[in-house]
């Protein structure tokens, strides 16, 4: 393997990684806070996608109209976060929980179904990262790198949110006492509806920001339900930090493992995934 | 009672139309399917994603040994199902190290590990086409034979299924769902019986898939994946994961439905998720919970008028 190869591989396996963990992002926040796992994360992200681009579709031509239904799908699906997370306000047990989200991974799969058909979407990248750059003698994809950029971006902000904001705070306090939080006048529903809504803007937001780099079509929720939730596993439960870890390692497994063995990329991940969990069955930053 | 439902259970496959036969044979598969996911479920309260691995395992395991080694079907399923067990155990293995969320989804990603390498894995396992024409022995080739099979095998893996969970083994799972830390302090080895009982519920879906084998003649990758590992899933919730009929009431809704509900929308799903989402939210214990609560409450009431 030459060495361009390789930095080109690492990149793209990096890219791959990081969309994994935008998604991942919303989860941790959501399980951190609340101890639920939302497995109608990835179908936000598709959500996300087929929101994006059909704003995306109607403002065509328009200054910034990429940016713009970024924002505007984040906004539509935190808006379906907080609508899910309502109708999970009743249970208690977290394999009711669990299994309610569960349900939701079959309802908003064919709800997209029946609005969008079962076809393909592509959306150009965006004018400006639609080039390459040189970096000493390799050419790599702008959009590549901007990805990179805009998920640790996420990532600085919502650490930013949580450590040093008085809403960080509450949220932080939530986590290790839900009920002197509430006799201090907070209005926990409203913070866990904030909370599941920034959860769901997040992975909404990443469905439109990675559709240019593939297609937007149904089946992506699924595509992305097993690789988020072992960068979950394998980073820990709720750690943000862990979770960067564990994309990263996913990606790059995959980027490298499709140059070994390119039909069997996939079972690479569980080799990471059975190694890790033997050294450390709580993940890589986990709290046992 | 018990002698009437046995006489309509073998007079049936006279009566009805041969579609409808099959849809029983599904019926009867799932609810073994169904059965061997609510040991897990119900009765030690892991909840997995990916049982329809074994399910799939177990299928594609009597196939390729009756395609390729060319055994008899009756000697490839019980062999089919010890190299699912085999498989379970190096799974469960790892499985048995977490609990909770982590085991739902560790089960899930092992789950699509096997989805991944039955349809990646052209020269073994067929790809994505799966393997075609696994004829059955000639004595359960025909519709009425093959649902007889059916009947019987179900009825003794369900019965099987039953006995285990009334033995000290199955006490012991009931402990560790009912608290984890205390079974753990009056020594009971959790890890171990998770273990254990991850390796038995494996065995009863692999035998549940052999079935599956000679009601299609054929396997394909989806039978390992997550959809179909969804399927008992949603029996169990529905039917009722806490007491021993409710995977079965929980295949016989879903299969019928699946029949009469497909003719009317493609939407299948939406409804399935809706009706999930229903039951978990509005009656807990399931239908079949449902049912046994409104029975006790009648002859409660009953009892108090005498």
């Amino acid at each position: 393997m030459t060495f361009v190869t390789f930095v080109n591989q690492f990149i793209s396996g990096a890219t791959y990684g990081l969309v994994l963990f935008m998604v991942a992002l919303g989860l941790a926040l959501i399980f951190g806070v609340m101890s639920i796992v939302n497995l109608a994360h990835p179908s936000l992200y598709m959500l996300g996608a087929f929101f994006g681009y059909f704003i995306w579709f109607s403002l065509k031509g328009y200054y910034l109209s990429f940016w713009l239904s970024v924002i505007l799908a984040g906004l539509a699906v935190a808006c379906a976060g907080i609508i899910l997370e309502f109708f999970l306000r009743p249970l208690r047990e977290h394999t009711e929980q669990i299994l309610f989200t569960y349900a939701f991974i079959y309802i908003i799969a064919d709800l997209v179904k029946m609005f969008w058909g079962g076809r393909y979407y592509t959306l150009p990248r965006p004018p400006g990262l639609d080039g390459s750059v040189t970096v000493g003698g390799i050419i790599l994809p702008t959009y590549n790198l901007f990805i990179i950029g805009v998920s640790l971006l996420m990532a600085a902000l919502l650490w930013l949110l949580l450590s040093k904001t008085k809403l960080g705070k509450i949220i932080r306090a939530a986590v290790f006492d839900r009920e002197m939080v509430a006799m201090l006048g907070i209005r926990l529903p409203w913070l866990f509806a904030l909370v599941f809504g920034i959860g769901a803007f997040v992975a909404g937001a990443a469905g439109l920001l990675a559709a240019p780099m593939g297609s937007i079509a149904v089946g992506m929720d699924a595509e992305m339900l097993v690789p988020v939730f072992v960068v979950c596993i394998i980073g820990g439960m709720g750690s943000f930090l862990g979770a960067l870890i564990a994309s990263l390692i996913i990606g790059e497994v995959y980027a490298f493992g499709i140059l070994v063995l390119p039909q069997m990329a996939m079972a690479f991940m569980f080799v990471v995934v059975v190694v890790i969990l033997i050294i450390r069955p709580q993940g890589i930053l986990g709290r046992s | 009672m018990l002698l009437a439902s046995v006489i309509v259970a073998v007079i049936i496959p006279h009566l009805l139309p041969r579609y409808y036969i099959h849809l029983l044979n599904l019926f009867l598969i799932g609810s073994l399917f169904a059965l061997s996911f609510n040991i897990l479920l119900g009765n030690t309260g892991l909840l997995s994603f990916g049982h329809a691995a074994y399910f799939g395992v177990g299928a594609y395991a009597a196939a390729l040994l009756m395609k390729k080694v060319g055994l008899h079907y009756f000697i490839a399923i019980p062999l089919s199902m010890a190299i699912t067990g085999v498989i379970a155990a190096i799974i469960g293995y790892f499985c048995s190290r977490v609990v909770a969320m982590s085991f739902a989804i560790l089960t899930l990603a092992f789950g699509e590990l096997l989805f991944v390498i039955a349809s990646k894995w052209y020269t073994f396992t067929g790809g994505d086409d799966g393997i075609q024409s696994v004829y059955p022995p000639d004595i359960i080739a025909s519709s009425a034979g093959f649902y007889y099979f059916t009947l019987i095998v179900v009825t003794l893996g369900s019965l099987a299924i039953w006995r285990i969970l009334n033995s000290p083994f199955g006490y012991t799972l009931q402990c560790i769902r009912n608290n984890r830390q205390r079974s753990e302090s009056i020594g009971i080895n959790v890890r171990r019986y998770q273990w254990m009982v991850f390796i038995v519920a494996g065995v009863f879906a692999a035998l549940a898939g052999c079935l599956f084998v000679t009601l299609n003649w054929s396997v394909a990758p989806p039978e390992i994946g997550f959809v179909k590992g969804g399927e008992p899933i949603v029996m169990t919730i529905v039917g009722g994961q806490y007491i021993f009929g409710g995977p079965i009431i929980g295949a016989a809704i879903f299969t019928f439905f699946q029949f009469f509900i497909g003719q009317i929308t493609i939407y299948w799903a939406l409804v399935i998720g809706i009706v999930l989402a229903l039951v978990i939210r509005f009656l807990p214990g399931g239908i079949g919970g449902f049912i046994q609560q409104r029975m006790a409450a009648s002859h409660q009431a009953q009892q108090s008028r005498v």
